[in-house]
């Protein structure tokens, strides 16, 4: 066979580009599957209608989020949490539960007692060892509750679409469908984020 | 390895039309100016795929460092990816870039991974709308090649992976988990317009260098043609340069010979002007006048009647005045010690820078030639006399030994005369005479009786025949002996003949 260049040469060459693309198609598989991996989630007890109540003003929806403070994706359902707020022009109250571990190393953020989010203060209630997120059947940052204005769960879930991934997701729609009065097209959605630890049963729930 | 098969390294799409003599030249520019734009474009690349490379890992260390699991924490994936996945990406296409820097492979792995570090930049910045405009500008990068191919290789990657994301996962790039095949054909058509705005920029640049080559190619003709001219002029010059140097040395050579002959001449060789002035005198000439041959000629002056009479001097440009060559012009020169010496001269008329008139020419002496002429013609006019004399006397010899001969001739005849006339019978007619004398009164009785007188008419009959013989014997010779003096006459006559043709006539001789 005659070649334009040695043939030895044309085959490793042909061998590193199909390696090359396989590699690369082979990484941003593994990437693409980790993004798309959900993390766990639970039911609600029936002790978190209570939690709930405590943190609900009378009359008035509620958007609970458990988060990790320190997990990437946090930001991402953050960030949607407020453009959900912001879309649905102050329809519900928001309030974070953030993840605080019993025995927090110094570095541990405190954080704040409120953040701004989509133009609305929410309240940040530091969760001890994730104990009020495991009673709302929370295990993975980002998930997120929502109470209707009666005090019923009307969906559980996540609110980004991939891991650290913006975008617009099931779990947005579902609750500006509820928040706008209508019915929700799901009641659930993943929940895609670190897991709030061990002391939550994020260990079993893995 | 760098040099690449021209079938692959070659994206020549718009070839405008080539002269068909020029063709080979132009492409051969085209091509060189292609593969700078591929080198000057993969230097771009190389440190925009590292620096993308750096800012990945940036990216995911300040956005992504670590994941969560309660207090632990692990190395974020994307940390993993942003290192491993940046890595794997600019890897084949540096390597590409060293080794094969021109080849279509090398730009194509290119734009594979620069859509590759969209999807991860795109990825690690958690899908951030901001970070899809790194496609359109990673396209825009693209175009740098000028190779419209690449383009499409890297839309080709873009479309694929919206078509397979939209089938299989529409959230990760449209945000929806239910996409419509119109958002896929949305997408890519925002990205096939770009792209063919490229492409058409990629036609219009190719088709500019094709006539910058052009241009470079009509200038380095012009400029070779500018080259060989003046290569032409140059070898002429050194030619002319050499030939002029070769001419100096020759005239150089030749003024030498000159000086040399002008100076070994065993003649004089002057240069005058017309009113006296001398220009130029050979040693030769100098030494016959008695000068020194380091003579200063400035100081010599022909028309101060010390060399050469005034009256000798005016005769000499007379002639040169009639003529311009003089030829054998004899005169009488005065030399420094006062003797007088006959030269002959030849000489021609000329003009000095000053518009005066000048003569060059040479001179002989002929002070010697001139006695030898003399002394020659004593000899000649003496050989003359001799030779008038010995031919005077040969002229002699000849007609005396000539005569002699005929004298001789004569001599003999006459004794046969004296002989004959001595021996002649008339003798014995006086006896017979005597006898009648004696007998006369007895006569005829003694012619008739007496014995004697009967034999008388016999005798005389004999006597007459005898008679007759002598007689006829001496006319004979006396014919030889008029003969004899007629041969003498002719002798004179034919010896005068002679002496005169050959001038030797004498006085004499009449």
């Amino acid at each position: 066979m005659k070649c334009a260049m040695p043939c030895r040469t044309l085959m490793g060459l042909v061998g590193s580009l199909a390696l090359w693309i396989f590699g690369i198609l082979a990484g941003f598989s593994l990437l693409q599957r980790y993004s798309l991996t959900a993390g766990p989630a639970h039911k609600a007890d029936p002790s978190a209608h209570a939690v709930l109540a405590a943190h609900r003003a009378p009359g008035r929806p509620l958007l609970v989020m458990a988060v990790h403070p320190r997990c990437p994706c946090t930001n991402s359902s953050l960030a949607e949490l407020g453009e959900l707020l912001a879309r649905s022009r102050g329809a519900c109250d928001a309030v974070l539960l953030q993840f605080q571990p019993d025995k927090a190393k110094a570095d541990w953020p405190a954080g704040a007692a409120t953040r701004q989010l989509g133009g609305v203060n929410v309240p940040v209630i530091p969760d001890r060892g994730g104990r009020i997120s495991a009673t709302l059947g929370a295990v993975t940052s980002g998930h997120a509750v929502l109470v209707d204005a009666q005090g019923a769960i009307r969906f559980q879930g996540g609110l980004t679409i991939a891991r650290d991934h913006r975008g617009r997701s099931p779990g947005q729609d579902a609750i500006l469908a509820v928040l706008a009065g209508g019915c929700a097209p799901v009641s659930s959605a993943p929940v895609f984020g670190c897991t709030l630890g061990p002391e939550c049963g994020g260990e079993a729930a893995r | 390895m760098n040099a690449a098969p021209p079938a692959l390294t070659s994206a020549v799409t718009f070839a405008p039309f080539l002269d068909a003599n020029r063709e080979p030249a132009i492409t051969g520019l085209f091509t060189a100016y292609e593969q700078k734009v591929y080198a000057q474009t993969n230097r771009l690349f190389w440190w925009l795929l590292i620096s993308q490379w750096v800012c990945a890992l940036l990216i995911a260390l300040v956005w992504s460092p670590r994941t969560w699991a309660g207090i632990e924490s692990s190395i974020h994936p994307h940390l993993m990816a942003a290192a491993a996945l940046g890595g794997m990406l600019v890897s084949l296409p540096l390597a590409l870039m060293h080794w094969m820097p021109h080849h279509a492979l090398t730009r194509h792995s290119v734009a594979v991974a620069q859509v590759g570090f969209s999807a991860l930049l795109i990825h690690l910045t958690a899908g951030r709308i901001e970070t899809h405009f790194h496609v359109f500008g990673s396209l825009a990068f693209l175009a740098l090649y000028r190779d419209w191919r690449v383009l499409i290789t890297a839309t080709l990657v873009i479309v694929i992976d919206h078509l397979l994301r939209g089938l299989w996962y529409p959230e990760s790039v449209y945000g929806v988990p239910l996409a419509a095949m119109w958002r896929t054909v949305e997408h890519a058509g925002w990205i096939i317009f770009e792209v063919a705005v490229l492409v058409w920029a990629s036609f219009v640049s190719r088709r500019e260098m094709w006539e910058i080559c052009r241009r470079q190619d009509a200038h380095q003709q012009l400029l070779d043609g500018l080259e060989q001219r003046v290569s032409e002029r140059t070898r002429a010059l050194e030619k002319e340069v050499s030939a002029r140097a070769r001419m100096t040395q020759e005239l150089t050579r030749s003024e030498d010979r000159y000086r040399t002959l002008i100076g070994n001449l065993p003649i004089g060789v002057f240069e005058s002007t017309k009113d006296g002035r001398v220009l130029l005198a050979n040693p030769y000439l100098l030494s016959l006048l008695g000068l020194p041959a380091d003579q200063d000629l400035t100081k010599l002056n022909m028309a101060d009647g010390k060399i050469i009479q005034p009256e000798e001097r005016q005769r000499f440009w007379a002639n040169l005045r009639a003529q311009i060559h003089v030829h054998g012009f004899e005169t009488t020169l005065r030399t420094v010690s006062g003797d007088l010496i006959q030269v002959r001269m030849n000489a021609r008329r000329g003009l000095n820078r000053d518009g005066t008139l000048s003569c060059e020419g040479t001179l002989e002496d002929v002070t010697a030639r001139k006695l030898a002429e003399r002394e020659l013609e004593l000899v000649h006019e003496r050989l003359v006399t001799a030779s008038r004399q010995a031919g005077m006397a040969e002229v002699a010899t000849g007609v005396l030994h000539n005569v002699g001969n005929v004298l001789t001739d004569v001599n003999v005849t006459v004794q046969d005369v004296l002989d004959r006339l001595r021996t002649s019978q008339l003798s014995h007619l006086h006896s017979i005479v005597e006898a009648v004398q004696n007998e006369r009164p007895r006569l005829a009785s003694y012619l008739t009786e007496d014995p004697k007188g009967q034999q008388l008419p016999d005798v005389l009959i004999q006597l007459e025949t005898l008679l007759t013989e002598e007689n006829e014997r001496l006319r004979i010779d006396i014919e030889n002996l008029a003969r004899h003096f007629e041969s003498i006459r002719q002798i004179v006559v034919t010896q005068q003949s002679s002496a005169r043709l050959c001038g030797l006539a004498d006085k004499v001789a009449s």
